[in-house]
């Protein structure tokens, strides 16, 4: 029976042959996992990850010129491709 | 557009937000007026862009637009020098992942939700988008903080209960697999067994899609209608001396259900 099974059973009693070993349970904070594990693998159009976008200017609602130069933040660009304006 | 209203959630991380549409910009200028839109709506009438970009839905037929070359519907998520960190492009266009459920995914927190305080850990729940059309793919996110030197045990570690996300089952919602981070391996040296951990601070995500069926009918779309999502964490907490029960945590998250902007 696996230590934890046991305990389960017979808490709040500490049983100090389930001691650990010290020092463990102050580890760094994990991270969160990577956005990659929600990507559906198998359906991959257009440039990849890792892979630069094409260069691209557009005119926008109000007739402006854009590029990737000027709407991207300092961490990037959220690059949104939609069949109408109002789906 | 879910989108208008996860432009600030993208500009507090940096990012900036655009999209690419077929219509020309005045028709675009009179959309953005009526619902507010603040953020660039970039018109690609002749679809070079979309061309340039190997987004073609080759499958895409309609008879009011014959001929008409639309994209696959979907997103990129672009550092500063374009190159792609992340993409989101489903084959059934119809289903799509919500930005909300993108900025979730980068680390950014959910909506709404329920904060729980046990013996052994915090626990915060969200969602990623309190209002949901029919088709979209939205994310669950529960923020994990174990309390020092408590330990819970993750998928994979036999003879305890690990820790599991359980949905209750409802015929409109089709729940995706749970996401972990990586476990830390936790040797015990009493027992001679090495078991997969969490410690710290955490996170789990789910993702869910909400159905455009109930089974024969259209869900519905009413404005208003209340959509309640019940399930359970499952869990079994230790410390380094002392293992406790394995408990379970009830959870709910409200949202709405809401029609598409037509």
């Amino acid at each position: 029976m696996k230590c934890g099974t046991l305990l389960a059973m017979v808490l709040p009693l500490t049983l100090a042959s389930c001691a650990g070993p010290a020092g463990q349970a102050s580890a760094p904070p994990l991270p969160s996992p990577p956005p990659a594990e929600a990507q559906s693998a198998s359906f991959d159009p257009g440039p990849r990850k890792g892979e630069r976008v094409p260069a691209f200017e557009l005119p926008d609602q109000g007739g402006k010129m854009q590029s990737l130069e000027s709407l991207r933040g300092p961490n990037g660009l959220f690059l949104n491709f939609n069949r109408s304006v109002v789906w | 557009m879910e989108l208008a209203g996860q432009v600030e959630g993208f500009r507090r991380r940096g990012i900036g937000v655009a999209s690419i549409v077929p219509e020309p910009p005045k028709t675009l200028a009179a959309f953005a007026e009526r619902f507010g839109i603040g953020f660039p709506l970039l018109s690609d009438r002749d679809s070079a862009v979309v061309r340039r970009f190997g987004l073609v839905d080759p499958d895409f037929r309609s008879a009011q637009l014959p001929g008409a070359i639309v994209p696959y519907a979907g997103n990129f998520l672009v550092d500063a020098q374009g190159v792609v960190q992340a993409k989101f492009f489903e084959r059934d266009t119809e289903n799509r992942r919500t930005a909300g459920s993108v900025l979730v995914l980068q680390g950014e927190g959910g909506q709404g939700g329920q904060e729980f305080r046990t013996d052994h850990f915090t626990l915060r729940t969200s969602v990623s988008n309190t209002e949901i059309a029919p088709g979209q793919r939205f994310t669950l996110a529960l923020d994990v903080e174990m309390k020092p030197h408590r330990h819970a045990y993750a998928p994979g570690a036999e003879g305890y209960r690990a820790l599991n996300l359980r949905l209750d089952a409802t015929k409109i919602l089709e729940p995706h697999p749970t996401l972990f981070p990586a476990p830390r391996p936790y040797h015990f040296a009493p027992l001679k067994e090495t078991v997969p951990v969490f410690e710290g601070r955490f996170r789990i995500l789910k993702d869910v899609t909400l159905s455009f069926w109930e089974g024969r009918s259209r869900v519905s779309e009413a404005p208003e209608a209340p959509l309640e999502i019940t399930g359970a964490l499952e869990h079994q907490v230790c410390s380094d001396t002392v293992c406790y029960p394995p408990g379970s945590i009830p959870l709910r998250w409200r949202v709405k259900i809401r029609r598409f902007v037509r």
